[in-house]
């Protein structure tokens, strides 16, 4: 085969090849953890509410729930303790999305309303988050 | 209270060179996991030794290269953010490309390392970070206004970071020490550096193992109590 054929041919091959594969393999982790697993992201916020309570007094603890406050007075974190559960949450999505994320961009903090008021006002940020990242990628 | 972990796994920016090449070779040859750091590849090998080419500055490649330690070490227990640049020249010479090179590196590297650090630690509650600060700060010399405004910046991340971070048994101290004879001094005119020595209490250049003696006593788990301070050498 002519040097010049083969090359043009191996890059258009190389092109499609790659540009599918990356576009598949972003797309396939995402989704694996919105539209298949919502329901994993919440786990990962449990789990982080176990972790946290294993470092609380007996009345500090959290309740597994997505109404449990974590910002504010109502809440039993004070704010080393909200700092705490976010990081643990950011550690813990970045362990399972395998790229580094972070939740605490000015984004989250000039909304409305805190992304952090509870663990489920967090669950949709975390969702809405991932979705941006999938139309993005 | 939980018995603190023997330090295992160490960070050292700026490795390449000058005290951070040192400081790497010093806690290697104590037998700890050093992870070392610089824009370009150290040329250290060791079996102990792991290299990220990287700029402290750049967030994205800073936090791979925590994730890689937390993936491969299992955690972290001292960070020395020794990586800076120096700017010697007159303020009214200094051109503000230098300014935000050596604010970016000096004080945004610092944070973020530190940052990054601290979120590891956080999870074992033990963590030893050291920060590197120059006696031109407390001295106020002229020509280096913005090195020394970059590390007095230093000193206050030192002094705020200590407090934020206790709650987890991290201590945050910082060095700063006399002249010694490396690459980021290496432009300063002997007499000028003279000048520096005859104002401290100890008149002689700053050794590598002066340095080394301060971090070693930061990086004691017995170091608990001993947060946000700031030490001088010479006698400045």
């Amino acid at each position: 085969m002519p040097v010049g054929l083969c090359s043009s041919l191996l890059v258009e091959g190389n092109l499609i090849y790659i540009i599918f594969n990356n576009t598949i393999i972003n797309n396939y982790k995402i989704k694996e953890i919105l539209l298949m697993n919502i329901d994993d992201v919440k786990n990962i916020l449990f789990e982080v509410v176990d972790e946290i309570n294993d470092e609380s007094a007996p009345d500090r603890k959290l309740a597994k729930s997505l109404d449990t406050v974590l910002l504010g007075r109502q809440g039993k974190l004070d704010s080393m303790g909200l700092v705490r559960f976010i990081v643990a949450t950011e550690q813990k999505l970045t362990e399972q999305v395998g790229v580094p994320l972070s939740l605490t961009d000015e984004k989250a903090f000039s909304q409305e309303h805190s992304p952090f008021q509870t663990v489920g006002t967090l669950l949709d940020f975390i969702i809405r988050e991932l979705q941006i990242a999938e139309s993005s990628g | 209270m939980p018995k603190a972990p023997a330090n295992r796994v160490i960070l050292i920016t700026g490795t390449r060179k000058g005290i951070g090449r040192y400081l790497a070779e010093y806690y290697l040859g104590q037998g700890l996991q050093v992870v070392g750091c610089s824009r370009t590849a150290a040329g250290l090998e060791h079996p102990g030794y792991r290299h990220f080419c990287l700029d402290v500055a750049d967030e994205s490649a800073v936090k791979e290269m925590f994730k890689a330690i937390s993936q491969d070490y299992g955690g972290l227990q001292v960070a020395i953010n020794n990586a800076g640049i120096g700017a010697m020249n007159a303020a009214l010479l200094t051109p503000m490309a230098s300014v935000h090179r050596v604010l970016e590196v000096n004080v945004a590297g610092t944070f973020l390392v530190c940052r990054e650090a601290a979120k590891l630690m956080q999870k074992h509650h033990y963590g030893r970070i050291v920060n590197f600060t120059t006696v031109a700060v407390p001295l106020t010399l002229e020509g280096e206004a913005i090195y020394a405004a970059s590390k007095a910046g230093v000193e206050m991340l030192t002094r705020i970071l200590a407090r934020e971070l206790a709650p987890w048994g991290i201590t945050v101290n910082a060095v700063g020490p006399a002249p010694i004879s490396t690459d980021l001094i290496r432009g300063v005119p002997r007499e000028k550096l003279q000048d520096l020595v005859n104002r401290q209490a100890v008149r002689r250049f700053g050794e590598l193992r002066d340095v080394s003696h301060v971090i070693d006593f930061f990086m004691q788990p017995e170091s608990d109590f001993i947060t946000g301070q700031i030490v001088y050498l010479g006698g400045v």
